[in-house]
């Protein structure tokens, strides 16, 4: 696309969200549609992986949602659209690497104790006060003897995410049976 | 090779388009960054001028024919509206600062302290008098600065800060060092070491903590829907 093409659609976008600002919902629909595939270019940069990206995708336009009465007009569009996505992105980078390191704290899942007998009845009524997805991990890895990788793939979610799920199980039971 | 190709939203990305479409109530403008300086500055004049009812130091008249004195409160004036202008201007997501703020502004605040630095030391004030006479100037220091400071973080609320501990030290930077300003005005020591701890550590301290409560307080803005 040359150089024109690219400053008309620019300021093509600028009346868009003008007229969004004023409650015009038809210029709203057609801005957010033209700026989400560009969108999902500039994401695609820093995220690989298509589910995050479609959640960082997602959030990048709730954002845009949240923050269009700070759009000044007279002001180019893109470098506007661009910080918002970059901010989400980033935000979202920051929180998956705090949640990764907090992942690699549960990577050695405890042995089951003596309690984890399946027909300890201070167990059972241990499990039922469980949030439903801790009691799952648990029963999965502990009582049933299946593999993380295995549990993960049967609940459809990632190790990680089921290792956080098992361990709050453990630090659950481990209080509720005094342990 | 980098992938060019054209990527499509998802379905659900798409419905979520429709939703935010049918969302889309009139919003009220953020003001432009100047705009919301000029009524930011319309505060500072209120507590200025309740600075000038309640009494300036006597020698005031005396002091402003010093150059020196001159530099040092055009120093802290042009540092708190500079940082101020940037606090604003972190509300607008993208917004281009074509010319050296931050630089300008420590660059500014430096020289202030430079010239706190040139004023003589009184060796033989005791530790009480020393504290007695400071604690008021700093306790004054923060409410000075409190009514510019609330005023200024509201107004960075308003918008989108993306660098939200950023912006809230840009904030209280701003209002402690107008409130530095308001009480050189005010307060007749010229020693060194009382101008540095008394009238400079609030500053400092209050833009730390502005600095927090910016990380707390104004990140909130992606969870609640435009004015």
């Amino acid at each position: 696309m040359d150089e024109e093409n690219l400053r008309a659609r620019s300021v093509q976008r600028t009346r868009w969200m003008e007229c969004a600002q004023r409650g015009d919902r038809e210029a709203y629909g057609a801005l957010l549609t033209d700026v989400a595939s560009p969108l999902l270019r500039f994401l695609r940069r820093w995220i690989a992986d298509p589910h995050e990206l479609e959640d960082v995708h997602q959030d990048t336009l709730m954002a845009l949602h949240r923050a269009r009465h700070t759009y000044d007009p007279s002001r180019p569009f893109e470098p506007w659209l661009f910080a918002i996505a970059r901010h989400v992105a980033v935000d979202h980078l920051r929180r998956r690497a705090s949640r990764t390191s907090r992942e690699v704290l549960v990577e050695a899942l405890p042995e089951p104790g003596t309690d984890a007998d399946p027909g300890n009845p201070r167990l059972e009524e241990a499990l039922d006060r469980l949030p439903p997805a801790q009691r799952e991990a648990f029963e999965m890895l502990q009582l049933e003897g299946i593999s993380v990788a295995a549990a993960a793939a049967r609940v459809g979610i990632t190790t990680g995410a089921l290792k956080v799920r098992a361990h709050r199980a453990y630090k659950a039971l481990r209080a509720l049976l005094g342990g | 090779m980098a992938d060019t190709t054209t990527p499509v939203p998802t379905a659900s990305t798409r419905a979520l388009i429709k939703r935010l479409e049918d969302e889309a109530a009139p919003v009220r403008r953020l003001w432009a960054p100047l705009a919301r300086l000029g009524l930011w500055l319309i505060f500072v004049a209120l507590v200025g001028g309740a600075v000038g009812v309640s009494g300036v130091r006597p020698d005031l008249g005396e002091r402003l024919r010093d150059p020196v004195y001159l530099l040092e409160i055009t120093a802290l004036a042009l540092a708190s509206m500079v940082m101020a202008t940037r606090a604003l201007q972190e509300a607008v997501p993208g917004y281009d600062v074509r010319w050296p703020a931050r630089g300008l502004a420590l660059g500014l605040v430096s020289l202030t302290v430079v010239l706190w630095f040139r004023q003589p030391m009184h060796g033989q004030v005791t530790v009480t008098q020393f504290i007695a006479t400071g604690v008021g100037c700093a306790a004054r220091t923060v409410l000075l600065a409190s009514l510019p400071w609330c005023a200024l973080l509201i107004g960075v609320r308003l918008g989108a800060p993306l660098a939200p501990a950023r912006a809230g030290a840009l904030a209280g930077g701003a209002a402690f060092l107008m409130a530095a300003l308001l009480m050189r005005l005010v307060c007749p020591l010229h020693e060194r070491l009382h101008l540095l701890v008394w009238h400079g550590l609030p500053v400092a301290g209050g833009t730390a903590l502005s600095a927090v409560i910016g990380l707390v307080w104004l990140r909130r803005w992606r969870a609640r829907p435009p004015p």
